[in-house]
């Protein structure tokens, strides 16, 4: 890496984050401890899944992360393989209809599944009996709901990977032995660490993930952890915060098995998927595997999104339901835009400020500082949500929730009550998705060609003409793909937001949420496709414009 | 590449733009009021949106989401205690109103809209005032031969595993509870819940969801709200049927709904407004209208909207002052009994 002058703010950017992302969970963990450890020591077993219900919520959430990379897996391998692999005409469909289950918020899944798997209603005693029992248990089914979500992950995970095995390789192997040895021995062993980092990532997602489990009665750690927050028990605000701290133990250990064979596939992912295989690019022929894996793709895809946005069209009965929901939740949708577009637009920028400022650190400082900045990650979003509201809600911090005297200035006035609605939900945002940014950012940064960098100093560039010049173009498609991802995230995000958003601030996830509950279908169609058509949208938008830097502006393409 | 960073940054731009027009910017100066509100939102945002007509004021809302529904709001209420953000709560269930009050979280107020309604129905220091009344209902799949008529019918065997009912941690389940450990005391009421427990009954995230269960004949019987009775019962092919419980039996709970202005309201004049606003009688007419299954508490023979099942008001027992201390003594060992894995 060529050095640059240290840059002091980037320092205090990186600490000033870190001090933002660590303190809250810190605070929660640290005072749940300190007031077991000082009254009631004995309390200490919640942590462990040693009670029948601390056993049985673990054995759940196992279950469900297991069985939803398991799922995962299975649709993944034949949609990421079609991307690859596919008829030369059909991969880009494939790969614009794989990203789009990433703007579904899991949740919206399982509401079409509900709609799907009901039943005709009983008419008879016998039909009533017939009804009672559940074919499928439903931790079971929230994991294949969940599934249908995540899939892309593995799918474009293992395209990346497919993309960057030189074609070479394969045939040379294939020309030694059977077309089974050659999977045998150079597929396999070099797509299944992608693979495992892909299923580990699902796992996490999967246990995190509130909404879905809710709506489906699969009672998982994130479930259980709302709902005790929300009791009507006669605890106070601290003894609660304390009780689900504990019980949100076994997540964070669940949450660093899953995630930690996905930190070392990305870690191994330059060894063998840094570029793009030019030959693969030019490669217009049809594989033989392609015969077998083609139809499950399709059928995998007209899954999901297809049948989850089937079954929300099918429902839009009268079509008018479409502009009534729209206009009555016109601020939801208002705040989702706003919200989204701000957090995605905040978290990208600060990630464009600080890591390309670290290829000018050591080594080992760069990696300290991704690591702590990653590893918040690892906080389930219900516990962030908990952690935020009890590190800001306190004097002399909650100026985030607008807590500042009227002055009767109208600028200023204006702040305040944009500040009070706002402020949380964009603080939320950032906690919750800083992370993953900053690692989006530090791969594409990794990969930035340094000749390129190394020239314009030799030819007297400061650090500043060369970050506008050669850094930002370079970056500008990785920046604009974690923005729009981002953009989705937000904008779809349930599990945080449930707990944080504030008066006149809500965003459109919360009032599907609610309304799924109630029963209310049409609405919930009407908001459903709503919700998606912007989310998909903007991972659309991206996908284009990405196409377009890729071809015309990035230098050395 | 500055081209395409100038159409970037216009598009965000006009993005942010759009996403600023909304209502409170462009309706001039207004009174901002803060509204906790648990009254499900699909009924509750067209009286709001009414009621900022009305008045003036720019109604910054919170709801509560089903599966938390009112004890969310509550402990949003609590924890902000040192700080209020909210100046009213609107609930949709009384218990949790009746809690804030016994822990001074409440600002009493009493509106000259509230005079004509009847004392069992409102605070007498104007801590809280009723607002729509909704009755505790036993409901059944229509091919259910010989229906329950009461709560212990629910044990028979023949309802095994086929009996659903809400969290009671949540919401009217919670102020249901309350009422019976009032009536036939803690330890009879625990018992009741053990038993019911033994017979395998579905503990649900909602009401709703317990009435859509029984109306699609997922389960046989189930005890839910009215106003869920008859969200079910409107819709096409629907099976749910509801019983009548007897007027003088301790089953029959009515639940008032209610409304309070909270201590150190940041917006307290604007509260008071909302306050006088939502507890006329025209927007409780309106609310029983839109949401049947809820009655006005000053019901008349023109605001009689539900024609097939009526609730007899006047035969409230007086005796939710007595609630909290009942749910204090039995929260506990039900959340145990009912949710335990």
């Amino acid at each position: 890496m060529p050095r640059f002058r240290p840059s002091i703010l980037a320092l205090l950017l990186t600490l000033a984050l870190l001090l933002f992302l660590w303190l809250p969970p810190l605070q929660l963990y640290g005072e749940a401890l300190w007031r077991v450890l000082w009254h009631q020591p004995a309390r200490l077993i919640e942590a462990l899944p040693l009670q029948p219900l601390q056993r049985f919520l673990f054995l759940n959430t196992l279950a469900l992360c297991a069985s939803s990379a398991a799922f995962a897996l299975l649709f993944g391998i034949p949609v990421g393989a079609a991307c690859a692999r596919g008829p030369h005409r059909l991969r880009n469909v494939f790969t614009v209809l794989c990203i789009l289950p990433l703007a579904l918020p899991p949740m919206l899944a399982a509401s079409a599944w509900l709609e799907i798997t009901r039943t005709p209603p009983a008419r008879s005693m016998a039909s009533l009996a017939a009804k009672t029992a559940s074919p499928l248990p439903p931790v079971l089914v929230a994991s294949l709901v969940l599934a249908l979500c995540f899939f892309p992950i593995v799918a474009l995970w293992l395209r990346a990977v497919l993309m960057g095995i030189s074609p070479d390789i394969e045939d040379a192997a294939r020309s030694l032995g059977s077309e089974w040895t050659m999977w045998q021995r150079v597929l396999v062993p070099l797509l299944w660490p992608a693979l495992a980092g892909a299923m580990g990532l699902v796992c996490a997602l999967a246990m995190w993930e509130m909404g879905a489990p809710d709506l489906l009665d699969a009672r998982t750690y994130s479930v259980e952890i709302y709902r005790q927050l929300n009791a009507g028990d006669n605890l106070d605000v601290a003894g609660k915060y304390t009780k689900v701290a504990l019980e949100g133990v076994p997540m964070l250990f669940l949450g660093l098995l899953a995630l930690w064979p996905a930190a070392r596939a990305l870690r191994r992912f330059d060894r063998y998927g840094a570029a793009t295989h030019d030959s693969w690019r030019s490669d217009t022929s049809t594989r033989r595997e392609s015969r077998l894996i083609i139809p499950w793709a399709v059928l995998v895809l007209l899954l999901s999104p297809g049948a989850v946005l089937g079954v929300f069209l099918s429902q839009l009965r009268p079509l008018n339901i479409l502009w009534e929901s729209w206009a009555s939740n016109d601020v939801e949708i208002i705040n989702t835009m706003r919200l989204a577009t701000l957090g995605a637009l905040f978290i990208t920028a600060m990630a464009l400020l600080l890591v390309p400022a670290w290829r000018a650190w050591p080594s080992r400082l760069r990696q300290t500082a991704l690591t702590l900045c990653v590893a918040p990650l690892l906080v389930a979003p219900i516990l962030l949500g908990v952690a935020l509201i009890n590190f800001w809600n306190r004097p002399g911090l909650s100026i985030v929730y607008g807590d500042w005297p009227l002055t009767g200035i109208t600028f200023l006035d204006q702040m305040q009550q944009w500040v009070a609605r706002d402020g949380m939900m964009l603080i939320g945002y950032v906690a919750r998705f800083a992370p993953l940014a900053i690692l989006l950012l530090y791969e594409a940064v990794r990969r930035i060609d340094n000749s390129q960098i190394e020239a314009a100093q030799n030819l007297g560039a400061n650090s500043s003409h060369i970050g506008r010049t050669i850094i930002l173009p370079l970056l500008a498609p990785a920046a604009l793909a974690t923005y729009a991802l981002l953009w989705a995230l937000c904008g779809g995000e349930l599990s945080t937001s449930v707990l944080i958003n504030q008066p006149g601030g809500q965003t459109l996830p919360v009032p599907i949420f609610n309304q799924m509950h109630i029963g209310s279908t049409a609405e919930v169609a009407a908001l459903s496709l709503t919700l998606f058509a912007l989310c998909g949208g903007a991972l659309l938008l991206a996908t284009v414009l990405i196409r377009f830097l890729l071809r015309h502006i990035t230098p050395g393409r | 590449m500055n081209n395409l960073c100038r159409i970037f940054v216009c598009l965000l731009l006009s993005v942010l733009f759009c996403s600023g027009c909304n209502r409170g910017n462009n309706a001039g100066p207004t009174q901002r009021v803060v509204l906790y509100c648990s009254v499900d939102e699909v009924y509750a945002k067209p009286i709001i949106k009414r009621l900022e007509e009305r008045t003036g004021l720019r109604i910054d809302v919170l709801y509560d989401t089903e599966a938390a529904k009112t004890a969310g709001l509550a402990n949003r209420i609590r924890a902000e205690k040192s700080r209020p953000r909210g100046d009213v709560f609107w609930s949709s269930a009384l218990l949790q109103t009746l809690l804030l009050s016994r822990e001074g979280l409440l600002q009493p107020y009493v509106s000259s809209s509230a005079r004509y309604i009847p004392p069992p129905f409102k605070d007498s220091t104007g801590a809280w005032t009723g607002l729509g009344v909704r009755a505790r209902v036993i409901v059944y799949h229509q091919s259910v031969k010989n229906p329950p008529r009461t709560l212990q019918d629910l044990l028979q065997p023949r309802f095994k595993g086929q009996a659903g009912i809400s969290n009671p941690q949540f919401g009217t389940g919670s102020d249901w509870v309350a009422a019976l450990a009032t009536r036939q005391g803690a330890d009879k009421t625990i018992a009741y819940f053990r038993a019911l427990k033994k017979n395998d009954v579905r503990v649900l995230a909602g009401n709703s969801m317990v009435a859509e269960r029984v109306a699609r004949g997922e389960l046989m019987v189930g005890i839910t709200d009215s106003d869920d009775f008859y969200a079910q019962a409107k819709k096409p092919a629907s099976g749910i049927r509801v019983q009548s419980v007897a007027t003088n039996s301790p089953d029959n709970v009515l639940v008032p709904g209610s409304v309070a202005i909270l201590k150190g309201a940041p917006n307290l004049k604007a509260a008071q407004q909302l306050v006088d606003a939502l507890l006329d009688l025209d927007t409780e007419d309106e609310l029983a209208r839109i949401m049947p299954g809820v009655e006005s508490t000053r019901r008349t023979p023109q605001n009689n909207t539900n024609s097939s099942f009526t609730f007899q008001l006047e035969t409230a027992p007086a005796d939710t002052a007595q609630w909290p201390a009942s749910w204090d003594k039995v929260h506990e060992p039900l959340a145990n009994i009912l949710l335990g894995g």
